[in-house]
């Protein structure tokens, strides 16, 4: 693993590190202070900070310094937490999160100075938006945080001056120093890694150098200038967490050897001189349980020196003499060691980062084996030997595999549900609205990959709930409502589908205006007589808005025509529920899986095409009189009083040998984005799970057409894609218009 | 690497300003520096008052050449470290670098 790689773990954390925060202060504001959520906020934050430092990322590290002062202040009761309070630490996570985005290259460092000078004035105490006054001295702080070294942190060389000031002794009476033992790994330099960025961190922590360990030095002749050599020996705060020390090298060289040990007594720590070996031992002593190896590869690891050559004043040039023979002869102690090391097997065993194309790799192959499983059942069905109990069991076993398989790429919709508060205050500060975020459900599960892909329409939907949903404050008041709008945002698990809601309790849709809106738009035909519904959805119709003014938060009618398109990419479907003056709730509903899906198998002349199940509504052999011609159009199926255009798979898809006449064939009745159509075809053959082949990666997209599956006859099957289609046709005339339905009832 | 280079040819000591970055791109030309140093057997005299940025292949080949040159024996000093420099110095447990001189 690279520098490159390991700094994209970071990321990953910090993602995750926001994601947390982002919770912590929802329950913040909602008034559960207490301390495990304080230290939450404190710990992703100090975590970001360690990162940062390790891979040079000033801006951010310095930021995050700052923030985390404020956070400490918090966390141990210098600072009262208020909600101006409150509200300063989220706005200081917004820039927190900015300088993130800009550590990973993809947005400019966000000008932060009036965050930090209100940071500085929160740590002495104010809390108001307009503090200028220079940054107090640090208050009870472990690192020096001058106004000086601050604003000096923009040069990263100037950096080093923060050095100059260690943190206080620890008290005689307080915990044991930590000692904490480094030796970076010999190509601790490579793609530019700097292992001074980490003792630094841990000299803002208020650690101190006590020793070098140069056993491992060669004299300069035989020295690789780019391979690393020497280690060093700190003492850390006692009241440090041990944790707090190993996270600034979360992200140190892989081959890093780290040990963090209690000093055994405070006066091995109190003289300096004395302690550099006294207090080393400890760490030699007992390094079973203290030796963590960042994943070691111990063959390549060199031989540890347990005990540092110390080097002090009065040993000068003949104390680093000790090259490498005295390396050679140490023991392997650490290394050996540490592969038994029961800290590092718990650790290891909770959670395993894996490459998402492995992951996809296996998920691919157990769809293959449900394909090959589904073949041979059909085989020995063919020969009698369908119902073998060994057939039985590995279909079981096969639907299993594959649960569980999917199972390991789904992911909490916390991870995009987190984004959304961030978003709100952006918009409130945009619109002047004063919104309340509520969420439920953040924890219900879906394949990643819907997941990725939702949160771009799922932001249109905040926005368009926001912007156009909820009223003024002074509006809000007018209708008798209380000032402050309510936005929902809830997903939860329904019929094998998971169905994600966006609601507000503002002005719901105005219908009158948006049919008016739609008929100037020439949308719709003057005299087009549209259902509630239909009305509604043609909110999603490219070039709508009803917004008087186009802001850059909606407004310009191609928000919702997108939000749509992308929900129907993943197979989901939107629909709209409203009240005028009580509010709107626009429904996902999405399959869990885009790999898998339940489908009706069907044969349509000599093709075999799967429908989708989730657009199923019933299937019907019609009697001669309920199906009606009007007009010379496509036939009509009487639903129960409803009339419901048919329309012809194999006609329209130029399938021969289908069966032309309805009453003859088997009518399947679906629902669309559209509204409900009849697709006609020759007969059902099965109804079960299938594994979606994409027609894009293995030949190219085709209209109408969701992907393709293999049978277990080993046959090609295409899926339709039933909305698109039934679109299609509409759009091209081949079927009735949507609306003859109402005229003829 | 070391950007001046002058003879204070009364006290016999060959005195190197070190450049201002020794990061790790510096750490080979600065090594092969000082082996041409030691090899001409005069005492080394370097001057960190320079430097602003400093990092940890760039020490460890100062450290080198200082117990290089006490094997042979040649002086080794290193004089007016910049505060970048000594702080880098100190942070790394180096001190006697710069007690030496």
């Amino acid at each position: 693993m690279n520098l490159d790689e390991i700094q994209q773990i970071f990321f990953q954390e910090c993602e995750e590190g926001l994601g947390t925060l982002e919770t912590a202060f929802a329950d913040l504001k909602r008034g559960r202070q207490d301390d495990e959520t304080i230290n939450t906020v404190f710990r992703s934050v100090h975590s970001i900070k360690g990162g940062a430092g390790a891979f040079g990322h000033e801006r951010l590290q310095h930021f995050s310094h700052h923030y985390e002062t404020v956070l400490d202040l918090i966390r141990n009761g210098t600072l009262p937490l208020s909600e101006p309070l409150i509200d300063l630490i989220v706005a200081a996570f917004d820039t927190l999160a900015d300088h993130v985005a800009a550590a990973r290259g993809e947005g400019a460092t966000p000008a932060d100075q009036a965050m930090l000078d209100r940071l500085a004035a929160a740590a002495q105490g104010d809390v108001g938006t307009s503090a200028s006054e220079p940054e107090p001295e640090a208050v009870a702080q472990p690192a020096p945080t001058s106004e000086a070294a601050a604003a000096a942190l923009d040069d990263f060389d100037a950096l080093f001056a923060m050095l100059e000031d260690p943190a206080p002794a620890a008290e005689p009476t307080g915990p044991a120093e930590w000692i904490v033992t480094i030796h970076p790994g010999p190509r601790a330099f490579d793609h530019g890694a700097e292992p001074m960025l980490a003792l630094r961190e841990l000299s803002r922590m208020g650690g101190r150098t006590l020793s070098a360990d140069l056993s491992e030095l060669p004299l300069l002749d035989v020295l690789d200038a780019e391979r690393a050599y020497i280690g060093v020996t700190m003492a850390m705060p006692g009241t440090l967490d041990e944790d707090d020390i190993r996270a600034v090298f979360d992200f140190a060289d892989p081959q890093c050897r780290l040990t963090v040990t209690r000093a055994e007594t405070a006066t091995a720590v109190a003289q300096p001189e004395v302690e550099a070996e006294a207090a080393v031992e400890p760490a030699v002593a007992q390094p079973m349980a203290e030796v963590i190896p960042l994943p070691v590869a111990p063959a390549e690891v060199p031989v540890a020196a347990p005990a540092p050559a110390p080097v002090v004043a009065a040993a000068p040039p003949p104390v680093m003499a000790p090259a490498p023979a005295a390396a050679t002869s140490a023991p392997a102690v650490s290394v050996v060691e540490a592969a038994s090391s029961p800290r590092v097997a718990a650790a290891a065993a909770q959670t395993i980062r894996v490459d998402l194309d492995k992951l996809d790799r296996l998920v691919n192959l157990v769809g293959e084996l449900v394909i090959t499983q589904a073949m041979l059942a059909q085989r020995l069905s063919e020969n009698e030997m369908g119902s073998i109990p060994e057939l039985s069991d590995l279909d079981h076993l096969t639907r299993e595999l594959q649960d569980s398989t999917m199972a390991i790429r789904a992911q909490p919709m916390k991870t995009v549900f987190s984004r959304v508060p961030r978003i709100i205050r952006e918009l409130e500060v945009e619109t002047g609205k004063r919104v309340r975020l509520e969420v439920e459900g953040e924890m219900t599960e879906v394949d990643k990959t819907v997941v990725e892909r939702i949160g771009e329409p799922l932001t249109h939907l905040i926005r368009n709930a926001v912007d156009h949903g909820l009223e003024t404050p002074a509006d809000r008041k007018a209708a008798g409502k209380d000032s402050e709008g309510v936005v929902t945002l809830s997903a939860a698990h329904q019929s094998g589908r998971i169905v994600i809601t966006v609601a507000d309790d503002g002005r719901g849709i105005d219908r009158a205006r948006v049919k008016a809106k739609a008929i100037e738009r020439g949308i719709i035909a003057p005299d087009a007589q549209l259902s509630e519904e239909e009305i509604d959805n043609l909110i999603f119709a490219p070039g709508f808005s009803t917004a008087a003014v186009v802001s850059n938060i909606s407004g310009r009618g191609v928000g919702m025509d997108v939000v749509r398109k992308n929900i129907q990419a993943l197979g989901g479907r939107i629909g709209i529920q409203s009240e005028l003056g009580k509010g709107s709730s626009f429904s996902l509903s999405l399959p869990l899986t885009l790999a898998v899906l339940d489908g009706m198998i069907v044969t349509v002349g000599d093709q075999t095409f799967v429908i989708p199940l989730t657009h199923i509504v019933e299937s019907l052999r019609p009697g001669i009189d309920e199906v009606h011609v009007v007009g010379g159009q496509s036939p009509l199926l009487d639903v129960r009083g409803t009339y419901v255009p048919v329309h012809r798979v194999g006609e329209q898809l130029g399938v021969t040998g289908a069966i032309a006449k309805p009453e003859n064939a088997v009518l399947i009745v679906v629902e669309s984005d559209q509204g409900q159509a009849v697709l006609m075809v020759d007969s059902i053959q099965d109804q079960r799970q299938v594994v979606v082949k994409s027609l894009e990666a293995n030949y190219r997209a085709i209209h109408g057409l969701a992907g393709a599956t293999i049978l277990g006859d080993g046959r090609v099957a295409l899926i339709l894609d039933v909305d698109a289609l039934i679109g299609r046709w509409r759009r091209d005339g081949r079927g009735p218009s949507p609306f003859i339905e109402d005229m003829a009832a | 690497m070391l950007r001046t280079e002058t003879r204070d040819w009364s006290l016999a000591l060959t005195a190197l300003s070190l450049t201002s970055v020794l990061d790790t791109a510096a750490a080979v030309p600065l090594r092969q520096a000082l082996l041409d140093l030691i090899a001409s057997g005069d005492p080394i005299t370097l001057d960190g008052s320079q430097v602003t940025q400093a990092g940890q292949a760039c020490l460890q080949v100062l450290a080198s050449a200082q117990a290089m040159a006490a094997s042979i024996p040649t002086d080794f000093e290193l004089n007016s470290p910049s505060e970048p420099l000594a702080s880098m110095i100190a942070l790394a447990g180096l001190d006697s670098l710069v007690a030496a001189a």
